[in-house]
Order: structure tokens, then sequence, then C-alpha cells
């Protein structure tokens, strides 16, 4: 599963890596998972309906149109966010010294092993019919609701993630995403991305997220 | 003579002296007690003492009147990171605040005179994290992190009787913030970490490392808040309470938090949360209150429940420590220290080159080779004449915390370049060093008790070095006294004994092995010995050293300074080990050293003319690393490109070398195999890790023609350099590294400033390099105008000044927008863009 997905942010598309180049992403799984120490924050509030507009008891504007979308015949809302951790940077840091090589495949394997941690964190709650995780920064959701996000989970407190000046979130391998509870749309998809336009991973006909099965 | 900072008046005196003589009771939560009455997740509370002052009162007072002797401002996350577009500025809400706490403890004095009652009531300006993460873990860099904290607590200081920072995850991030109370006054600091489940706090800290650094640093109460119940704090506190010798707070949340409907409680009872408090007290603790999900009743149950209970006693004994951020490491308890002396330029060329060069990236990699080669702390000098070494010291610093785990020795004679990097040290280091000399210790014994670490004393003074071990000794024990005069205990200092060389003064290298017997029995202290110096101008260096080495430590050497890639010397410590008993059963020993084979008579030779060459490593040291991507073992440098055999093919260009000249080589071997490895990868035959495996395999052979070149003065390939770096803001470098990799396999020399590099920064580079082109790569939207900026200043600084841009969220039609001179989709067109230019 996390090879897979690992393979995929290497854009390997259809291909499979021959056997030494399948042991050194094979490593780089092992040593990203060993480093990484995952920690996941959530809450969970019901959703109000004011004039047709969802929103929750917390500082968060959920007014945005995607994120209406996203909401709509959603009773409640999950709030998440997860990191891998300050240790695992600090691998990343010290092999893209030594291997760059390497450290390409590490990038993609911790990659991989946050979203699946936030997957598997999601699968495990006792909720059901979740949206797709929409991370703001998406469509017409500005990144600086990174802030009011991040500070509703007590993020930096509770799990040691923060954003920096120019809200990018350290550590570095982190998500955080809202997610409707009981709502319809499952599936992410690129339309409304910011890199429609220069995405590596379409120019592989690919995509940068799991599929839902 | 005192030197000692001393607290000496006031609310403050009399608040540490009250510690002194029973248990200290501090408030409980504010934020949940607001959270009760209607304050919404992620909103600032601190925004309260202007709109609900009255609550925030009420609060404290009930806090006062339950038993509390100090109360807490509500200031917690009045930064100007965290308070930012609050509405308020930062000076009238910490005023407010303090002046909502002067409210509530008036109140409890006239409760107190209804009562009858006499008792004195503190106010302690509240300080919490500043919710972002430091360098290197994040981008803020400690200088910022030091101005935010000296913000508040300028803001404050004159109004509060002491200062509790809390729920730091990062003993970095406390440094600061203690450095930032000690320079603006001499209010008493309570200094208090919070720990995740795990038992280190976020940052991987451990509760031995924060007790050794926050005393070291002068903290003069120190100990563990919130994140966890009193339940699963215990082992976290119990730890400390047989470590620390100070003062120690306890302040738990009302256990962990329960999620229900958006709305947060907490599962311990009062009666728990009172036992363990009683239990904490009566182990040692000296000041405790709540925190999170804690209120006015179970501070009631503290003061109850402690009547009776006088605080334990603790007499933990000191003990020589130094840590990074995650490594504690005790010198003098029965396990040799190593201390990895490669970092130096004295007498290698090579370092000294690339610290004039601003190639720090290179002393960086002798960092992790030696931690890979079982070094357990680091030697970092940098003294070459004509540097600014105080500044590249720092930044040497900087660069090696980020990537290495194992604490520093800070080596330098210059008292500037020691306290720079003392400051930006990420835990408690070695300081080398300081000497009999009185004016050196008065220029460095304050720099090690404002910063805390321990120090190194050479047994020399203004007389020289002494002939004799008594007189080595004499000069030891002058430094020990004048270290405590200046309130540096002994346990803090390491004496150099002084090694000299045997060709030159062959008797005096009994002298000092007789000075490490002496100090250790007359004075209690460690020992330290810089080796390699032993063996100069004698053949067979090597053996003369490990030799040496085996005396030195039977003498009683506690911490020897060595090269840790010297697998003989390393050995020899192994095997001393095993020897002295240190190595109980022999089971390092045996884990290490099982697999041996023993060299041949002629492979010993070998051994002896080859010395500890320069070696290069994979990240683990074990992956093979090499692949056969065509079936059979490929014998052309052009397809050792192509299979990425970057290990094989720099002994591989050598003997080409004799058959060839280096230009060929590059046109008909290196650079078509590495186009038939991009052609590849654009078929989607190959992949990214490939394309850069065979993108290093090249770099290895260039690195090869390079001292060809230089050694026959011949036509240097790419000596015009290109200067990447990735923007202000943005700390994702990976496409940016990978342009650089690629760049350099096609034989460009690149100067890399890294990550999150500030305009000002490149331009200087830019002034220094005159570079012929500049790359510089984004990777979010958020920071493309810090790009456009770095543009702007560039054709500024020199309109002929060529710029490249690149990352993801960047367009030709961006890149046109900010006025770069090229765009570049991939690493590929970079490299066409780069022929274009330089070629």
């Amino acid at each position: 599963m996390l090879r897979e997905a690992t393979l995929q942010y290497l854009r390997y598309g259809d291909s499979v890596p021959d056997e030494e180049e399948g042991r050194r992403i094979d490593k780089a799984i092992e040593d990203v998972s060993a480093a990484s120490v995952p920690r996941v924050v959530h809450r969970i509030f019901p959703l109000s309906d004011t004039d047709g507009v969802k929103g929750i008891d917390a500082k968060l504007d959920l007014h945005y149109g995607d994120l209406q979308n996203l909401l709509a015949g959603s009773e409640a809302c999950l709030l998440i966010a997860g990191t891998l951790g300050a240790g695992l940077d600090l691998l990343l840091k010290r092999t893209a010294k030594l291997d760059m090589a390497q450290y390409v495949r590490m990038d993609a394997a911790a990659n991989a092993l946050i979203e699946s941690t936030l997957d598997r964190f999601e699968e495990g709650l006792p909720v059901r019919d979740l949206t797709f995780r929409f991370s703001p920064g998406y469509g017409d959701v500005p990144l600086t609701l990174q802030r009011q996000l991040l500070a509703v989970l007590e993020a930096h407190k509770r799990i040691g993630l923060a954003l920096t000046d120019s809200l990018l979130m350290t550590p570095t391998k982190s998500i955080s995403g809202i997610v409707g509870i009981g709502g319809l749309l499952r599936e992410r998809s690129c339309t409304n991305c910011q890199l429609f336009e220069t995405c590596e991973f379409r120019r592989n006909n690919t995509v940068c997220y799991t599929k839902k099965k | 003579m005192l030197h000692k900072k001393e607290i000496s008046t006031g609310a403050g005196r009399r608040l540490l002296d009250r510690i002194g003589t029973r248990p200290l009771i501090l408030d409980g939560g504010m934020g949940s007690q607001l959270q009760a009455r209607g304050l919404k997740a992620g909103e600032h509370s601190e925004v309260y003492n202007h709109t609900h002052a009255e609550w925030i009162v009420e609060i404290q007072a009930e806090y006062l009147a339950a038993g509390a002797d100090c109360i807490l401002t509500n200031t917690f996350g009045a930064n100007r990171y965290l308070y930012a577009g609050s509405g308020y500025t930062l000076r009238e809400s910490i005023l407010q605040a303090i002046q909502n706490g002067r409210r509530a403890i008036e109140k409890e004095y006239e409760r107190q005179r209804q009562g009858g009652e006499k008792k004195e009531c503190f106010l302690l300006l509240d300080i919490g994290p500043l919710g972002q993460l430091l360098e290197p873990a994040g981008t803020l860099s400690f200088q910022d992190a030091y101005q935010a904290f000296r913000e508040q607590i300028d803001i404050g200081k004159d109004l509060v009787d002491g200062v509790l920072i809390e729920t730091i995850s990062d003993i970095y991030e406390m440094k600061a913030a203690i450095l930032a109370v000690k320079e603006a006054c001499d209010l008493p600091i309570f200094a208090s970490m919070t720990f995740a489940d795990t038992g280190t706090t976020l940052m991987g800290n451990s509760p031995d490392i924060v007790v050794s650094f926050l005393e070291g640093i002068g903290a003069n109460v120190l100990g563990v808040n919130c994140s966890l119940g009193p339940k699963e704090m215990a082992p976290i506190i119990h730890r400390v309470l047989s470590v620390a010798r100070k003062p120690v707070i306890v302040q738990p949340n009302a256990g962990l938090p329960v999620y229900k409907n958006g709305i947060t409680s907490y599962n311990v009872t009062v009666e728990e949360f009172g036992s363990y408090i009683r239990e904490f007290v009566a182990a040692g603790a000296n000041v405790v209150g709540g925190c999170c999900g804690t209120t006015p009743e179970y501070i009631r149950k503290i003061h109850d429940t402690l009547q009776d209970v006088p605080v334990g006693e603790r007499d933990n004994p000191r003990r020589t420590v130094v840590t990074s951020a995650s490594e504690y490491v005790v010198i003098g308890k029965g396990r040799t220290i190593i201390c990895g002396e490669r970092i130096n330029p004295t007498g290698r060329k090579k370092l000294r080159e690339a610290i004039l060069g601003d190639r720090l990236d290179e002393l960086v990699l002798e960092a992790i080779l030696q931690e890979q080669a079982g070094a357990d702390v680091l030697d970092v000098n940098v003294g070459v004449p004509g540097i600014d070494e105080p500044a590249v010291m720092e930044h040497l610093v900087r660069d090696i915390q980020e990537v290495v785990r194992l604490p520093l020795q800070i080596d330098s004679s210059d008292p500037e370049a020691l306290e720079r990097a003392c400051r930006v040290y990420n835990g408690k280091p070695l300081i080398n060093s300081v000497n009999g000399k009185r004016e050196v210790m008065e220029a460095v014994f304050p720099i090690v008790k404002k910063y805390g670490g321990v120090v190194l004393g050479l047994t020399l003074d203004e007389n020289g070095i002494p002939a004799t071990a008594e007189e080595r000794l004499a000069v030891a024990e002058k430094i020990v006294d004048t270290a405590e005069s200046y309130g540096i205990d002994r346990s803090d200092i390491v004496i150099d004994c002084l090694v000299l060389t045997a060709s030159a003064q062959q008797k005096e290298v009994r002298e000092t092995l007789r000075t490490l017997t002496l100090v250790h029995e007359k004075l209690g202290v460690c020992t330290v010995l810089g080796c390699s110096n032993v063996s100069f101008g004698l053949p067979n260096r090597p053996l003369i050293n490990k030799t040496f080495l085996a005396m030195a430590l039977y003498a009683g050497l506690d911490l020897p300074i060595i090269n840790p890639l010297d697998t003989e010397l390393m050995a020899t410590v192994d095997a001393f080990s095993v020897l002295s008993g240190q190595d109980e059963g022999s089971v390092r020993y045996i884990e290490r050293h099982a697999g041996d084979t023993l060299p041949s008579a002629t492979d010993r030779s070998a051994v002896r003319t080859g010395g500890t060459s320069e070696r290069t490593s994979d990240t683990s040291g074990r992956t093979s690393g090499n692949s056969e991507r065509i079936s059979a073992e490929p014998v052309s440098l052009r397809d050792m490109v192509i299979a990425g055999l970057k290990h094989k093919i720099a002994d591989a260009t050598r003997e080409e070398l004799l058959r060839s000249d280096a230009m060929t080589i590059i046109s008909e071997s290196l650079i078509p195999g590495l186009d038939e490895v991009g052609k590849r990868y654009e078929n989607g035959q190959l992949f990214l890790p490939q394309l850069i495996q065979s993108a290093e395999t090249t770099k290895a052979a260039f690195a090869v023609l390079k001292s060809h070149f230089s050694s026959h003065s011949d036509t240097e390939a790419g000596k015009d350099p290109i200067l990447l770096a990735t923007v202000r803001g943005d700390i994702h470098d990976i496409g940016k590294n990978i342009v650089r990799v690629v760049m350099e396999s096609y034989g460009f020399s690149i100067i890399d400033l890294g990550k999150d590099v500030p305009p000002e920064d490149i331009v200087n580079a830019y002034r220094k390099h005159r570079p012929k082109l500049v790359g510089l790569s984004a990777l979010m939207t958020t920071t493309v105008p810090a790009m456009k900026t770095t543009i702007e200043m560039l054709h500024h600084e020199d309109p002929r000044c060529l710029v490249m841009v690149g990352g993801a969220v960047l367009t030709p039609e961006v890149a046109d927008d900010i006025h770069a001179d090229y765009y570049a989709r991939d690493a590929k067109e970079a490299v066409a863009i780069a022929k274009g230019i330089i070629d």
C-alpha cells in the first residue's frame, strides 16, 4: 500500500522498478517509517445552518463556495491535521547532503506515509461517509484559512505542527484538512487545483492523491 | 568577588525565599474557564482582558481565595506572532492583563482582611510558545524568537513579581525566552516545558536534557506542565525530580481532553488530582498548580491536601553533562566519550578552502561522517585568518545542528565567536576553551555562566605550559577556583592536560599522563586531551596515536579529542573499555568486533601508508547503492553514468585519465551518458531517483576530473559559478536540489545558498561571487512575492544580472510578471539555459 503510493509519487504510473531500484525504494520507506513519529489531532463539530450557510461554533470561516459545496449534505464537520514530526525532517535534510537520489525516494515515501496516516486515522473514527480532505489553498479557499484551522485544532501545542510566516506547515511532512461527515463529495478532482496548469503529475497522466476505493 | 547576578530585592526575592520554605501554589486553567463562559475554539483569549475584564478578575480572585499563592497574567498567547490580527496591540493587552491580575490580588487582600488572614500573593507574567517552530524544524530564527519574547517582557517586567515561561516543547525556544528575561530584568524565571506521551517533548527533548539545559542557563525554577494529566505525567515528573537540583514546578492538566459535540472536558477528578499532587510534592516538587481543565476546586484541593505535606528532600548528584536537542552525554561516568576533531582547518587545506569559499556544506558533511563513525561530541573550529570568525562560527553551528544529533564543542580563541555560537546553540555545549590567563578567564567565564555549558580549561597561563604535572595541576586549580567565583560549578569544567609532541618533548609525555591522574584525584573534575599532537614529526603517526591513547585512558582520560574515522583508534577505545572493566561482559566490544578479520602483514603495511584518508559515504553506509540497470557489469564511463554506479565511477575515471584527457572524457563519455539518461527519463523508461543517481554519478567523475584540472592548470570546467537559492519563506527545496545535482552533473559550479534565503543574502552572495546566472526557486504562491523582491533587488544591484526561476507554482507568465530573465520548467531546461549563457 505504502509502496504503491510511493511509486505513484515517484511518477511510476504503470511501470514497476527493477529489483535493485525496488530495494532502494523499500529501504527509503523503511527509513522514513522508522524516523517518523506520526501524530494526528482532530475535532468534530456539529454543523449549523444559517440562511443556507453551513458553519461551526469555532473561529473558522466556512463560507467559501468550495467549502459549502464540500459540506452540502453533511451534518457534522471533521477538522484534522497530522504530521510525521521534526525527526523525519532532520533525516531528510541529512540524506539530501549524502545521497540526493535516496533523498528523492524518501521524500516520496514520506508523502505517501503522511497521506496514509491520515487516511487510516479517518477510517478508524466512529463516523461514516466522509468526504475527501479539503485543504486550505485549494479552490476558492485561501491558504490563510490554515491559521484559523490549526488554531482551532491547537495543532502547535498538541502535535507540534505550526505555520511559518509564509503559511507553510512545519514539520514539512504534514497535512491539514476539513472533511464533511455524511457528505457526498468523496473524490478529489484536479479542476480546482492551483497547480492545474503546471502539474507534473498531470503531465505524466497521473494524480497526486490516492483514489478512494 | 561576586559575579553572579543575584535577585536581591523586592517581591521577586520574597517569592524565591518563599519557595525555599513550603510548597508554593499556582493557579489553575484560564482558557478552559473562559471557554466555559463562552470563549470559542480558535479565539484569542487575551482579547477578554478588555472585553470581559470582570471575568478575568473574578476567575483569578477565585483561584487566590481557593489557596493559590500566585496567579498568572492572562497573556499566554500575547506575542507578535499569535496575537496579530486580534484588534489590540500587545502593549495594551499585556498591561490590561497585569492590571486585571493586580485587581484580583487586591480583591484577595480585601477578603483576607475581612477574614483576619495575611498572606502575600504574587503575580507572574505568563509567556506561552510563539506558535511557530524555530529553526531547524521551522523557519523562525533564534534572534526573531528572542525579539518576540523580549517585546512581551519589556512591556510587563516592571509590573510583575516573576516570569513563567510555560508549555514550551522546544528547549531552543525556551532558551530564547530565558535570555530575553535575563537580558531585560532580574525577575525570577519559572521555566516549564510540556511533554508528549512518548516521554519527550514534541521536539524530542528528554527530561534529562531539559533539566541540564535549564539548570545550565539559569532558570530559577524548572518543570513540567500541560499536555498530559497527572497520571501520564508522573513518570516524567519523577525523572525530573531524580536529576534536578533546582526547585521544580508541576502543573498537570485535569487529565486528558475528551471532545463531545464541539465541547472539551477533562477526565481526572478533583480527588485524584489532589492525591497526585501530594505524591509529587512528597517526592520533591516545590511549586504546584493546574493547567488546562483545572478549576478553583482543584486548587482548593491542592491547598487543603498539602497542609501536612513537606516538600520531599532531593539531593541529586552533580554530573558533567553536555547535550544537543536530542542527545544527553555524561562525561566521566564509566564510558569514554569521544570528541571528533575533524572540523578544524588547522593543517587541512581542503577545509580551509571550503571556509574561505563559503562552502560550509563540506564541513557539515565532516560532521555527519564523524557521527556515523561513532563520535559522541564534535569539535567545531573555523579558525582561518582573514574571515569573520564569529559570523562563520554561528553559521556553521546552525548548519550542523540542522542535520546532526550530537552535542558540539565550540572551539575558538575569540570570545566573540564563542559567545555568538553559544547563543544559537541548541542544548548545553562544550566550550573550548579557557586557560589560566586572567584576561582569558575574565572573557570566557561570563559566557559560560550566562549560556550554560561545560568549559574546557587548558593547563597553561601567563607563564606558558608548565613542565611538571604538579605545576599544571596548580593552573587547573586556579581555573576551577576562579570559575566557582563566577558561580560555575566544578562539574561544569573539564581540564585539558595538554599533549606535547613526543618527538620534541619526549619527557613531558609522562607529565601529561601524570597530570590526568592528579587532576582526577585532587580536583575531582573530568579530563580531556587533544591526542593527535603527540605523534607530530614521527613516522607512522597512527601507531603512536593509538598507543598514547591507551596510556592516557589508563591514566584517567575521560574525553579524548581524536579522529573518529581512524578505525584503529576507535578500536583502541573499545579494547580499553573491555580491559578497564567499563564494558561489562565485553558486550559492546563483541557487538562491534565479532566480525573483524585480522589483516595480513601486507595489508597492515597498506594501512600504514594509507593512514586515514578521506572517504565518502552512503546515507547509511550499509546500502550497496550500486545498481546494475544494464545487464552486464558496465565497462565504459558512459554506461556507468547510465547505470548510476556512483561508488565505482571515480576509480574508473582515474583509470580512463591514463588513456584519455579530461575534456574528451567529458564530451565523449559523461555528457552522452547523461543525455541518454535524460532521454530515457523523458520516455518514461527511467524515473526521478535514477535520473538523480546518474547525475550524482557524473558528479563523482567530475570531482576526479576537477582535481586533475587544478593539478594540470588546464581549462577548468565550469569555473563561472551559478548561484542557486530557494527564496525567503520557502522551505521546500527538493526542486532546487534536483536542479543543483543535475547542473553539477553537467559540470557547472554551483553555489547553493540553501532554502528560505532572504533577498539581502542573495544580493550579498551575488556581490561576492558575481555569478553569470542566478537560479531562484519557489514552491508556493505565498513565496512568489519574495521571489519578485529578490529579482528587483538583484536587478537594482546589477541590471545585467541574469535570473532564472522555477518551481511548482511558476509559469512562463508568472516569470514574466516578476521580471525574471528565464523560466525553467525543469532541471533539463535549467541546464540548457545555463549552457546558453556560460558556454
